[in-house]
C-alpha cells in the first residue's frame, strides 16, 4: 500500500522539480533544523538539512569549565534526556579519577534516567500524534508528564535541566515521598500505555501513514551509525544498557524492544515498548535499592583531570550519547568530544526518505526522535 | 601514590587487564607494525601514521568493527599538530578502539574514511567546519554547523572572536 | 420570494415563527405604497437579518471550538473573558480587527485581495437557502438544492486564488491539495444529497423537509438512508477542509496552508467563511436527512407527534445542526490527517463507488415505495397550463 514513488518514473518527470524550505521556524522540525527540500510535485526528490542554529560551542565551553561546571552544560544537549547527558558526564569524570560511586546512588541514577526515558517517549508519542494531525495525544502525554515533573521536582529541584547526577554520586539524597511517588506513577502510567495503543496504534489512519514508510535498511543504519530506537525498530539488536552495561544494569533484567521492519510504524511500537520496559526496570530498581546510604562520594575539592583520554557511553532516549574527555592534569579538560546520538541520526535521513511525500517528511521525522540542541550542540 | 581513600578503586595491577591484552593482540595482529600500541587513560588505542589511516579503518571494518562512534581532532598547538581521533566499536560486540594520527598543524589535510564508514561523512564536515582540517575526497565538504560566511576555525586553541563575524546579507 | 407557507396537517404553538413573518408583512404592506418595495423591503431585511446571523453565529462557533477542543484534551478553554469565557469571542474579534494588515511585497494584488471575498461569499450566499422554519427561509427556489452544491463550489476558486496570489510556496502547495480534494468530494456530497433528493421527490429544501412529515429520512428509508448519512457527513467533512481531511492547512506541515499570507480581516473573512462552511454543510444534512425543521414525527402515532409538535419548529432544526456541528468538530480533535494522495484514494476508490451503489439501492426502494410507515409524498403541484400564445401575425 505504501510505497515511494520512484524518482526516474514518468510520474516525476512530468513535473517540474522546486526546492522548498522547512525552514528554520516550522511546527515540526521539532527545533531549529532546516530542511531543503527538492520536490517534485509532492513526491520528495531529495533533502538536505542545515543545522547550527543553535550551536552554543558546548565543546569549546567544555575547554574553560571545570569538571563539576560542564554538568550543567550536559543537562542542555538533549534536554528530554537531561539526566542520562549528565551521567555521561559522570561517568567519564570517575573514570578518568578512578572514583568508586555508592550503591545507593548508582541506583538512584537508574531509577532518574529510566524516568526521563519514560518521560521524553511520552512527550515524543504526543508530539507524534500533533505532527500526524491528532492534537489531542499531546495534551494526554503532557498531563501523564507533570507526574514524572513533579517527582524531579521533589528531589532535584528542576523539571527540565537537572544537573543532579554529579561526578561522585547524585547531589543529595532523594526526597522522603520519592519511592511512594515513583511507585504510584507507575501504577498510574502501565495501563495508561494501553489507553495510548487505543488511542493512536488502534487509529486505522495512524497505520495507513505509518506502515512501510520511510523504511530505514538495517545496513544502512550501521553505516551511519544509527543508535537507539531507530536502529532497533530496524532489527538491529543494540542497546548500551546490554552490550557496554554501565551502572546497575547487569543487575536489572529488561528485554530490548526490538521490530524488524525498520519503517515508521516499527519505530512507534519499539518506542512505546520501551516506555513498559522502563517500568519494569524502575520497580526492580526500587526493590533493589538500598535503603539508606552515602549517595556521593568523597572527592578532593579541585578536580584534576589525569592525563589521558576516556570515554564513556550511555544509552539515552534517542540512541547512544558517548564523551570523550582528553585530561592534561589540569582542573580545566583540554578537550571534550560529545558525540551525540542525534546527529548520526539525522544523517541517515535523506537516504532514506527519497520518494516519499511531504506528509511523510513530517512522519518520518517525528519518529526519529530528533533533538536538534543535540545536533547543533 | 597515598593510599587510596575509601572512595576511591585500589590502584589497577601494573600490566594491563586481560581483555585489553586480548584486544591489543588480535589488532596488532590485523593492523600491522604501522600501528602503535598505546594506553593514555583508559581508551586503548593505535597511533598510526596519516597516510595509513584509511587502509586501517578498512581493515578495522572487516575485523568486524562496523560501527563508528565518532572522528574527532585535538589541537596541541605547541607541538605543532592535530591529533586526529577515530573511535570505532562493535554492533554485536564489547570491543572499542581508538585510531589516533598526527597531522602537522600548519596545512591540516587528511584523507577521508568516508568510504568505510557513512557516518563519519558529517563527523568530519564538522572537524573541518571547527578545527579547518581539510579531508580528502570527501563527497561534500562543507561547513555543517557554522554559517557558510564564517571565519575562522573556533575550536581552535589560538582562535580569537572577531567582533564582526557575523557577515551582512543583502536582503 | 417568500411565499406564504400551505397550511400543515398538525398545528403548530405560539412560539412558531409564522406568525412573524405574516405580521411583518402586512406592516410592510400597509406602510409602502408599491408591492415591488414590499418585496425589496423584504429583501434587503432578510440580508440584514442572515448577515448579522452568520457573524453571530461564527462567534458562537469559535467559542464552541475552543470549549469542545478543551474539554477533549482535559482542559478547560477559555475561562477568563467572562464567566466561563463567553465573551472570548468578541475578545477574539476585536483582536483581530485590531490586527495589523500585512500584504506579501510581491504577492499578486488584485487576486490576494478578492480571494477572502469569493470564499465568504460563496458561503455566505448559501446561508440564504436553508430552511430554519416553515416560514423562516429568505429564499424559496425549486431548485435549491441545485444551487446551493453550484455556489458553494465556488468556495475553492478563492482558495486557489490566495494560494496562488500569496507569492508563498507553502501557500500554492495548500492550494493545490484544496483544488484536488475539494472538486473529488463534491462528487460524493452530491450523490449523497441526490440519494435524499430521490427519497424525497424535489430539489426544493422547502418540499424535502415537507416530505419527512412521516419521518426523517435516516431511519425511515431502511438502511440506505444511515448509509447515505454517513457517506454525506465524511464527504462534507471534505469539503470543509476539516480533519481529518486538513490537509490543505495541515497546521503541522504547512502552518496555514492557503491562508498563511493573510491577517486581520482578510483572515478573519476565511476564517468566518470556514465555520459557516461547517454549519452550511451541517444544515443541509440535517435538511435532507434528519428532517430539518419537521418535529420527530413517528409515522401515524398521533398521540407522540402531538407532543413533539410542541416544541417549535426552529428549536428542532437548531438541535440538528448543533449536534452535527458538535459531530464535526468531535472529529477534529480525534482523528489524525490523512495524506493527500491516501486522500484521493479514498474518494475515488471506495467513497463514490459507495455512493453510487447507495444511489441504486435508493432508486429501486423509491420506485417500490419501500420505507417505514405509510409514504407521505406531497401531490405535485399542478402544472399551470401553458398560455396560448396568439399567433404571430405575418407582416403584410
Amino acid at each position: 500500500m505504501n510505497a515511494p514513488v520512484p524518482v526516474e518514473s514518468p510520474v516525476a518527470d512530468t513535473y517540474q522539480d522546486y526546492f522548498i524550505n522547512m525552514g528554520p521556524q516550522h511546527p515540526s522540525t521539532h527545533g531549529v533544523l532546516r530542511l531543503v527540500v527538492k520536490l517534485a510535485g509532492e513526491t520528495v526528490l531529495g533533502v538536505s538539512p542545515h543545522m547550527g542554529y543553535v550551536h552554543r560551542g558546548i565543546e569549546k565551553m567544555g575547554e574553560a569549565q571545570t569538571a563539576m561546571q560542564f554538568t550543567h552544560l550536559t543537562s542542555r544537549l538533549d534536554y528530554l534526556s537531561a539526566h542520562m547527558n549528565n551521567w555521561a558526564w559522570a561517568m567519564v569524570v570517575e573514570q578518568a579519577l578512578g572514583v568508586q560511586v555508592p550503591e545507593r546512588a548508582e541506583y538512584l541514577r537508574v531509577i532518574m534516567s529510566e524516568l526521563t526515558r519514560i518521560s521524553s517517549h511520552q512527550l515524543w508519542w504526543g508530539v507524534f500524534g500533533m505532527d500526524l494531525g491528532a492534537f489531542t495525544p499531546f495534551l494526554y502525554a503532557f498531563r501523564d508528564r507533570e507526574k514524572v515533573n513533579d517527582i524531579f521536582e521533589k528531589t532535584c529541584g528542576t523539571r527540565l535541566t537537572m544537573n543532579y547526577i554529579v561526578p561522585g554520586g547524585v547531589m543529595e539524597d532523594a526526597d522522603a515521598d520519592f519511592e511512594k511517588d515513583t511507585r504510584a506513577f507507575l501504577e498510574y502510567f502501565k495501563p495508561l500505555i494501553e489507553e495510548y495503543e487505543q488511542l493512536l496504534s488502534g487509529n486505522i489512519i495512524v497505520q495507513e501513514r505509518t506502515k512501510g514508510v520511510a523504511v530505514l535498511p538495517p545496513e544502512l543504519a550501521k553505516s551511519y551509525g544509527v543508535t537507539g530506537p531507530t536502529l532497533r525498530a530496524s532489527g538491529v539488536d543494540y542497546d548500551v544498557r546490554k552490550n557496554h552495561p554501565y551502572g546497575v544494569y547487569p543487575r536489572l533484567s529488561f528485554q530490548t524492544a526490538l521490530a524488524t521492519e525498520g519503517d515508521s510504524w516499527a519505530r512507534y511500537k519499539v518506542r512505546l515498548e520501551e516506555m513498559r520496559q522502563s517500568i519494569k526496570i524502575i520497580s526492580q530498581a526500587l526493590d533493589q535499592m538500598p535503603k539508606s546510604g552515602p549517595v556521593r562520594a568523597k572527592l578532593p575539592a579541585v578536580l584534576r583531570i589525569p592525563p589521558g583520554r576516556y570515554l564513556s557511553r550511555v544509552e539515552t532516549a534517542r540512541g547512544e550519547l558517548a564523551i570523550f574527555l582528553v585530561g592534561d592534569g589540569k582542573p580545566l579538560p583540554y578537550r571534550v568530544k560529545i558525540r551525540s546520538p542525534n546527529f548520526s541520526n539525522l544523517s541517515a535521513f535523506p537516504a532514506i526518505i527519497k520518494g516519499w511525500r511531504v506528509a511523510d517528511i513530517v512522519t518520518a521525522m517525528s519518529t526519529f526522535d530528533l533533538v536538534i540542541p543535540d545536533i547543533d550542540r | 601514590m597515598s593510599t587510596p581513600t575509601p572512595d576511591q578503586t585500589p590502584a589497577p595491577p601494573p600490566g594491563l587487564p586481560p581483555e585489553l591484552e586480548a584486544l591489543r593482540d588480535k589488532l596488532a595482529a590485523v593492523l600491522g607494525t604501522d600501528a602503535v600500541w598505546e594506553l593514555k587513560g583508559k581508551l586503548p588505542a593505535f597511533r598510526l601514521p596519516a597516510k595509513a589511516i584509511v587502509s586501517a579503518c578498512k581493515t578495522l571494518r572487516q575485523a568486524g568493527f562496523d560501527y563508528l562512534l565518532f572522528v574527532t581532532a585535538v589541537d596541541y598547538p605547541s607541538e605543532n599538530r592535530f591529533e586526529i581521533v577515530y573511535v570505532a566499536g562493535q554492533y554485536n560486540g564489547p570491543d572499542q578502539i581508538a585510531l589516533v594520527t598526527d597531522i602537522p598543524r600548519d596545512n591540516p589535510a587528511v584523507e577521508s574514511v568516508s568510504q568505510v564508514w557513512d557516518t563519519a561523512e558529517w563527523h568530519e564536515r564538522e572537524i573541518f567546519d571547527l578545527f579547518g582540517i581539510r579531508f580528502e575526497n570527501h563527497r561534500d565538504l562543507r561547513r555543517i554547523l557554522l554559517d557558510d560566511t564564517w571565519e575562522g576555525y573556533p575550536l581552535r586553541k589560538d582562535y580569537v572572536d572577531k567582533v564582526h563575524n557575523v557577515v551582512k546579507r543583502p536582503y | 420570494m417568500a411565499v406564504e407557507a400551505a397550511p400543515l396537517k398538525q398545528s403548530m404553538n405560539n412560539y412558531d415563527t409564522n406568525e412573524l413573518v405574516s405580521v411583518l408583512t402586512a406592516k410592510l404592506q400597509a406602510s409602502l405604497p408599491e408591492p415591488w418595495l414590499v418585496d425589496a423591503a423584504k429583501i434587503v431585511l432578510a440580508a440584514i437579518a442572515l448577515a448579522g446571523f452568520a457573524s453571530v453565529l461564527a462567534m458562537i462557533l469559535v467559542y464552541v471550538e475552543r470549549k469542545v477542543a478543551g474539554h477533549f484534551q482535559q482542559r478547560l478553554g477559555p475561562m477568563r473573558v467572562g464567566p466561563h469565557g463567553i465573551f472570548q469571542p468578541i475578545a477574539d474579534s476585536l483582536k483581530l480587527l485590531a490586527k495589523e494588515e500585512i500584504t506579501p511585497r510581491d504577492a499578486d494584488r488584485l487576486i490576494y485581495n478578492l480571494a477572502p471575498l469569493l470564499t465568504f461569499v460563496a458561503s455566505f450566499v448559501c446561508m440564504g437557502f436553508i430552511p430554519f422554519a416553515p416560514n423562516l427561509q429568505a429564499v424559496r427556489f425549486n431548485v435549491g438544492l441545485l444551487f446551493v452544491l453550484g455556489i458553494s463550489s465556488m468556495g475553492v476558486l478563492g482558495i486557489l486564488a490566495a494560494g496562488w496570489s500569496s507569492n508563498n510556496k507553502w501557500s500554492l502547495l495548500g492550494a493545490m491539495r484544496a483544488g484536488a480534494q475539494i472538486i473529488s468530494y463534491e462528487l460524493s456530497a452530491a450523490l449523497a444529497l441526490l440519494v435524499g433528493v430521490i427519497f424525497a421527490g424535489s430539489l426544493d429544501f422547502h418540499e424535502i423537509v415537507k416530505s419527512q412529515e412521516a419521518g426523517w429520512w435516516i431511519w425511515r428509508a431502511p438502511v440506505v438512508g444511515l448509509v447515505t448519512f454517513i457517506i454525506y457527513t465524511i464527504a462534507s467533512t471534505a469539503e470543509c477542509n476539516r480533519t481529518p481531511f486538513d490537509i490543505v492547512e495541515g497546521e503541522s506541515e504547512l502552518t496555514a496552508g492557503f491562508h498563511t499570507e493573510y491577517s486581520s480581516m482578510k483572515f478573519a473573512m476565511f476564517f468566518l467563511a470556514e465555520f459557516l462552511n461547517v454549519f452550511i454543510v451541517s444544515a443541509i444534512s440535517a435538511t435532507v436527512f434528519l428532517g430539518g425543521w419537521m418535529p420527530l414525527h413517528i409515522g401515524n402515532w398521533e398521540a407522540a407527534n402531538r407532543i413533539f409538535d410542541m416544541i417549535p419548529a426552529w428549536i428542532w432544526f437548531f438541535g440538528k445542526v448543533s449536534a452535527l456541528v458538535f459531530v464535526v468538530m468531535w472529529f477534529r480533535w480525534t482523528f489524525p490527517r490523512l495524506r493527500v494522495d491516501q486522500l484521493m484514494r479514498f474518494e475515488w476508490k471506495f467513497l463514490m463507488p459507495a455512493s453510487f451503489a447507495t444511489l441504486a439501492v435508493a432508486a429501486i426502494l423509491a420506485a417500490s415505495q419501500t420505507y417505514f410507515f405509510a409514504p407521505e409524498r406531497p401531490a405535485a403541484p399542478p402544472v399551470a397550463p401553458a398560455p396560448t400564445k396568439p399567433p404571430i401575425l405575418a407582416n403584410k
